[in-house]
């Protein structure tokens, strides 16, 4: 007889039994977790953790020692250079930092449509959908003809997103996308991220070191520690009730808790 | 005069106290390139309090690393920097640099916020504080040795003789930020000035660091003048919080009283923006209309 | 005692000023030479009479006699108006060299800098070979294997040229890819050719350029040696580096002679050292590569 709960949708990103070493060192060490369609997945982890490690395997940047990321049911380590660039298309990374992030040399326009360029989009239409993309993330299309070191690193994130976005992509990866921020701007961004998860379907694994940051914006939350998984839980159960020591320490480091209960 | 919100009467001079270990009045700073003149300080005014801390808050481009700068006039000729800095009753602006060199370490110490940069790579860390040492103090090698081993197991250092003999690239980050704070306290300063001394470290580093920097203030009772970004240090951690905003000192008063009851709408801002759970995703209230041309992060052209 | 703050409202965020950076005086200065020198090439040889007229009679004359502006040479042929037509194959020894071997050699640097290791050990390993050679040795030898001839000059110029410029673009691209942004080109899917041409050249583009122009100041002084030792134009041929080599017999009848083609040579390539500089500090400016 079958059974009569309904399989859970496929996720859109598995990643199994993750791992890397440099060396000696291992970076990352049996890592697993699922990524729904359209969910926040926060990976948490102070330096060492082996977070940012992990989120490049997961954007086929980087070769996995061991372990499978399993892209919409595509295994990227089956896939060949051509058909990995094509699956970029719906992969995408924001990156930490924005001043470094984009090329100096070129126009806001010119990198935002050189991803666009990739993937085959017309020229006509990338004029439209670079100014459609910079009006989203809250900027002009006079931002277009600007270069990088005429904006701000709010402003330039908020390109970095735009430029994420270039492709409509299903998954994108922040990777520490609001730590070079002022905390003002950064309220700024995780809205527009949120907006965006809203408005767009589209799914966020956001790597942080920022518990706080972790808790407002994710659903879902894996804990790192010393390349490992320690805990995985949602949101709230981890910050109200973690299970790991690990966990509760990190809570317990963030400065500031008698804020929290003052709105 | 700049008008800010002030929360009580600013300890010491006006409340008839002690004279404060620093008192800085109308203070100033302006750098000047290229014939053009950019005003980083405008007419800031704090006092420190024995044995108290008092957090310069802000953001970037707040104008706050350069007050501390200023304080222990780091910039020499490149900046132009006017009003007062009293220690103790005595001014320090206008001061020449071999006297600013004697207090520099001395009685007004610095921890900076990136200690690999502070530290000589090609020296072993135990030679560097002995050196220190030896600058301010009169001491034999010997006796400095022995000193700044005694200091590294004061900034709880479990094995200090190993890292009084390891070179800065051997230690973890936390652990040469405590070398660079045992350099800081080496002469027993009366203030301590310490500019965003974790920014570059993990957050339970964090707290460590900043335990033992209120751990030292209790002992030897010396003031410390703090600069951060992050609201929850200076609430965990502050006893006197100034908020400075694009180089205006705009709030100050009792830690507790500027940050739970936040006078200034960007204090208010700047608590209301931080993640805190209760707050639905999405609504984290930004402090003015968002509109492409007005962004927070205002970098200063320096 | 509380004070009600000034709360004005956030003022507008002043645009964050597109440098302006102007070239410096010298290299400007540097660059009027250049145009003059570059006049004086095309349009000189339409205005002055033959280069070649000359009667022994009036061999070596002083500057000012008859006309000649810089008097005439051994065999009374006007040095003036040899130099204004030297001036084109000059120039031109100094141009073509540097533009085929900045092309090339950027080619090379870049796929080096880019590539897998086995492209990157073999391009610059076979431009090593050639580094191994003193530069001049190396171009003597081309050019004496090729024969006479400007053209075969040329080509032994450019091929000392590759390496180095090849160098230039093969370190600026190595340091570019380490950068955040070339990251985030990869991620983009983009296909290398794409990277290279539109992330990577932009930024190559500047130094390789500034390097360049210092090398057109090299190729000329390059070239008019090769031609002093016979190995580039031949005789009666107009060319500075002839006429150094021509005038060098009458040192000490009438030293001057030899002196005002070498003059020639130094003044177009101090010219371009000189602006290759500031162009190095006005392009670096405008991109801005924080």
């Amino acid at each position: 007889m079958r059974e009569t709960t309904a399989a859970a949708p496929a996720p859109l990103l598995r990643v199994r039994g993750l791992a890397k070493t440099f060396g000696t060192f291992r970076a990352v060490d049996d890592v697993s977790f699922d990524v729904a369609h359209g969910e926040i997945l926060g990976i948490v982890g102070e330096s060492g953790s082996g977070k940012s490690t992990t989120g490049k395997m997961c954007l086929g940047l980087m070769k996995p020692d061991a372990g499978t990321v399993e892209f919409d049911g595509i295994d990227l380590a089956t896939q060949s250079r051509p058909q990995m660039r094509r699956l970029r298309a719906r992969l995408q990374v924001v990156p930490q930092n924005p001043q470094t992030s984009l090329n100096p040399r070129l126009t806001i326009a010119g990198s935002m449509e050189f991803n666009m360029r990739a993937h085959d989009i017309e020229s006509r239409r990338r004029k439209r959908l670079t100014v459609e993309l910079l009006e989203r993330v809250g900027l002009t299309a006079a931002h277009a003809r600007r270069y990088p070191h005429e904006m701000s690193g709010g402003q330039l994130q908020r390109v970095a997103i735009a430029r994420a976005l270039a492709t409509s992509p299903d998954l994108v990866v922040c990777d520490e996308a609001v730590s070079a921020l002022d905390k003002s701007v950064q309220a700024q961004v995780l809205n527009l991220i949120a907006d965006l998860q809203r408005d767009l379907g589209v799914a966020f694994v956001f790597i942080s070191h920022d518990l706080a940051v972790i808790e407002h914006i994710c659903d879902n939350v894996v804990v790192m520690y010393h390349g490992q998984l320690v805990e995985h839980g949602s949101a709230e159960q981890i910050w109200s009730a973690p299970a790991h020591a690990y966990t509760a320490s990190l809570l317990s480091a963030i400065p500031g808790k008698s804020l929290f209960k003052t709105a | 005069m700049t008008a800010t919100e002030m929360h009580d009467r600013p300890p010491g001079v006006l409340a008839g106290g002690p004279i404060p270990p620093l008192a800085v009045e109308g203070l100033s700073t302006a750098f000047v390139r290229r014939g053009e003149r950019t005003e980083i300080v405008k007419d800031v005014s704090f006092t420190l309090e024995r044995g108290k801390t008092l957090m310069l808050l802000g953001e970037s481009g707040s104008g706050k690393s350069v007050t501390a700068r200023s304080v222990l006039q780091l910039y020499g000729r490149t900046a132009d920097i006017t009003g007062s800095v009293r220690m103790n009753g005595n001014e320090l602006i206008g001061l020449r640099e071999s006297e600013m060199r004697t207090i520099r370490g001395g009685v007004i110490a610095m921890v900076p916020q990136d200690p690999t940069g502070a530290l000589d790579p090609l020296r072993k860390v135990g030679s560097q504080i002995a050196e220190v040492i030896r600058v301010h103090q009169k001491m034999p090698k010997q006796g400095a040795m022995r000193r700044a081993e005694e200091l590294l197991a004061q900034v709880g250092i479990t094995d200090p003789r190993r890292v009084a003999a390891s070179f800065p690239h051997e230690l973890s980050g936390g652990m040469r930020q405590r070398a660079v704070i045992a350099i800081a306290v080496s002469c027993d300063p009366q203030v301590l000035i310490a500019d965003e001394p974790t920014t570059a470290l993990d957050v339970t580093v964090q707290q460590q660091i900043l335990e033992l920097i209120a751990t030292l203030r209790e002992e030897t009772g010396t003031a410390v003048l703090m600069v951060t970004h992050d609201v929850g240090v200076a609430a965990d951690y502050g006893d006197h919080v100034a908020v400075m905003y694009r180089g205006r000192l705009i709030e100050q008063g009792r830690a507790k009283a500027v940050l739970e009851d936040p006078q200034h709408p960007y204090t208010r801002g700047l608590l209301a923006a931080q993640p805190r759970p209760g707050i639905a995703r999405g609504t984290l209230p930004t402090m003015i209309a968002w509109s492409p041309d007005i962004d927070e992060s205002q970098a200063v052209a320096s | 005692m509380t004070v009600v703050a000034s709360a004005r409202s956030v003022p507008r965020e002043r645009r964050r000023r597109r440098s302006r950076r102007r070239l410096p005086l010298s290299a400007r200065i540097s660059a009027a030479v250049v145009v003059v020198v570059a006049v004086v090439a095309l349009a000189g040889p339409l205005v002055v009479g033959d280069p070649n007229a000359g009667e022994t009679a009036d061999r070596l004359l002083g500057a000012g006699t008859d006309g000649h502006l810089l008097g005439t040479d051994g065999q009374g042929r006007d040095v003036f108006t040899r130099l204004v037509v030297g001036a084109r194959l000059s120039l031109l020894a100094g141009l073509v060299p540097v533009l085929f071997a900045g092309s090339l050699g950027t080619a090379l640097g870049v796929a080096a800098g880019l590539g897998k290791p086995w492209v990157h050990r073999l391009i610059m390993r076979t431009l090593d070979v050639f580094y191994a050679f003193p530069a001049v040795l190396l171009a003597i030898a081309i050019a004496a294997a090729l024969g006479s001839g400007i053209s075969n000059a040329i080509i032994a110029l450019a091929v000392i040229l590759v390496p180095p410029v090849a160098r230039v673009a093969e370190t600026e691209t190595r340091r570019l890819v380490e950068l955040d942004y070339m990251e985030a080109a990869r991620a983009s899917g983009a296909t290398g050719l794409a990277v290279a041409l539109r992330q990577v050249l932009p930024n190559v583009a500047p130094p390789v350029v500034v390097y360049c122009t210092a090398l057109i100041g090299l190729s000329i002084v390059y070239a008019a040696g090769l031609s002093f030792l016979g190995l580039g134009v031949s005789p009666p041929t107009a060319e500075w580096g002839l006429m150094v080599s021509d005038h060098t017999q009458y040192i000490y009848t009438k030293p001057i002679l030899a002196v005002i083609p070498a003059v020639a040579i130094l003044i177009p390539s101090i010219a371009f050292n000189v602006l290759g500089d500031g162009l190095r500090d006005y392009l670096d400016v405008r991109g801005g590569d924080r």
